[in-house]
């Protein structure tokens, strides 16, 4: 059963020209999974100096 | 693959050998990526867009490094009607990997084609001027929009998802039909193209797959039934179609073809050909001219040559007929013996046309005979005539006319050169016109061949008197 005004809620608009500056900066500032592992790496190295 | 602490090249160990730091987890987050990767290029190749699209935006949560995935998935979205989104992976990939980067040639692409880039633009706006004017309530002006967007990017499956979904929601099954059908053409996977579709086939009670195309052909096959919606078609089985349009259609393909490889295989030959003949013609017509111009030149020559000819046989003639010819001066010769045979004419008058006769003729031009006969007349009018210009010439220097004397006496001492008289005289007249020089020239040839005369003693004073 398609309920039209909740189908319609999924639409979103497309990327216009004016937007795309600011969308290529989001892409290229996202945090990847080598991201998060690095800060997790780094947190880690953090606390064992802090412990030692 | 590299360590991400120090750069140095991994090996198979969970450790970088260079710096020591623990990659086990690191190479884990790349492979997974790479097989993200690898899942999205497999269903980008079933056109599976969704899935591959899906398959690579988690590849790049992964590794957003992977410059690969981003390009794919800049095609998809390209391919799909998301142009700004397909310019921002490709800008991005870019950025990361500026050299040997296929990015690079897929935005010079799009910016090369500026008509297609502002059909792009243009797409995507009326998109999401339709999308609003759904939120406002106004689905037919949605659907106007809509069916603009599609006709300029037929490929943009959101926007044929939204044309469907307006369309189930006027209950116009089979148009919403047709839309999710050419979405699912560009992307197979699409999970709301199927659920939509699938929502149609259950309200309508027919299975999409029955709707293109399928026949069947009656118990005695005098009939085709075909369904059509609702409908069902019912057709001959034998009824045979006329050459139609599509017939028509084969025939002028056929023809521009024809024409086509008429132009670009048989014309070039064509003109080749004609062109070498005509290149052999001309070099033919050229050995021609070069022939002709040397006969020219040698005839030209040949004309001189007998213009020189004519020119030489021109003045053979006129030595012969001309004034002082050899006729001419014949007929002179001529008229000399007739006038000295004729008793009735004087001898004067054979001197006459005995002068006529010139000297050049008479030391390099005249034949033996001819100077016979003029010595001949010349010696038997000789006594007559020197005394007839003795006469003249004494009465013109008696008169004092000396230039007359000179002349007739001179004439008479040449007739008879023994006319001792005439050559005094003729002396006297030099001297008396005090042309001393030939006065005394003629005195002393006087002295010389007739020392014994009269007139030598008379010579010698006047040679005296002059030498004085």
């Amino acid at each position: 059963m398609i309920i039209f005004e909740e189908e319609l809620k999924k639409f979103h608009k497309s990327l216009e020209m004016s937007d795309a500056e600011s969308d290529i900066y989001a892409r290229q500032d996202m945090k990847d999974a080598v991201d998060v592992l690095l800060s997790l790496a780094d947190g880690e190295v953090q606390d064992e100096n802090l412990d030692e | 693959m590299i360590c991400y602490n120090c750069g140095c090249e991994l090996t198979e160990l969970d450790f970088c050998t260079n710096c020591g730091a623990d990659v086990k987890q690191y190479k884990k987050i790349l492979y997974t990526a790479d097989a993200l990767y690898n899942e999205g290029l497999e269903r980008a190749t079933v056109r599976d867009l969704s899935g591959a699209a899906r398959a690579l935006r988690d590849c790049i949560r992964f590794n957003k490094r992977h410059t690969d995935a981003r390009n794919l998935l800049g095609l998809i979205y390209y391919e799909t009607g998301e142009g700004v989104e397909a310019l921002s992976e490709w800008v991005v990939s870019q950025n990361l990997k500026p050299d040997k980067n296929v990015a690079n040639e897929y935005i010079s692409l799009v910016q090369a084609g500026q008509g297609r880039l502002e059909t792009l633009k243009n797409s995507i706006r009326k998109y999401n001027k339709a999308l609003e004017l759904c939120e406002q309530d106004s689905p037919d002006m949605a659907m106007i929009q809509l069916k603009k967007v599609i006709s300029m990017n037929p490929n943009y499956v959101k926007a044929r998802q939204l044309l469907a979904l307006l369309y189930i929601h006027k209950e116009e099954w089979e148009r919403a039909r047709k839309e999710l059908e050419a979405a699912l053409k560009t992307d197979c996977g699409n999970l709301t193209s199927l659920r939509y579709l699938k929502e149609i086939e259950r309200v309508t009670g027919i299975a999409t797959s029955d709707k293109k195309g399928r026949s069947r052909v009656s118990g005695d096959g005098s009939a085709i039934y075909k369904k059509n919606g609702n409908e069902t078609i019912i057709q001959p089985a034998r009824m045979k179609e006329g050459p139609g349009l599509g017939a028509f259609l084969q025939i002028a393909i056929g023809v521009v073809i024809g024409v086509c490889v008429s132009y670009f295989l048989i014309f070039p030959t064509r003109v080749a050909a004609v062109r070498e003949e005509a290149n052999s013609k001309a070099a033919e017509y050229g050995e021609q001219i070069d022939s002709k111009n040397s006969e020219i030149a040698e005839l030209e020559s040949r004309i001189g040559e007998l213009q020189a000819d004519i020119q030489t046989q021109k003045e053979t003639i006129d030595d012969f007929s001309g004034a002082g010819g050899v006729i001419d001066v014949n007929n002179h010769l001529i008229s000399a013996a007739y006038a000295y045979l004729d008793d009735g004419q004087d001898n004067l008058k054979v001197d006459e046309y005995l002068a006529l006769i010139p000297n050049e003729y008479l030391e390099n031009g005249a034949s033996g005979e001819f100077l016979d006969l003029y010595h001949y007349l010349k010696g038997g009018i000789g006594n007559t005539v020197s005394g007839s210009y003795y006469d003249s010439g004494l009465e013109a220097y008696n008169s004092m006319d000396y230039e007359n004397a000179i002349k007739d006496l001179t004439k008479a001492c040449q007739y008879d050169a023994n006319n001792d008289e005439a050559l005094y005289y003729l002396a006297l007249a030099y001297y008396d016109s005090e042309d001393m020089t030939n006065a005394s020239a003629k005195f002393s040839e006087l002295l010389e061949k007739f020392p014994d005369s009269e007139e030598a003693d008379k010579a010698r004073q006047h040679l005296e008197e002059i030498s004085e």
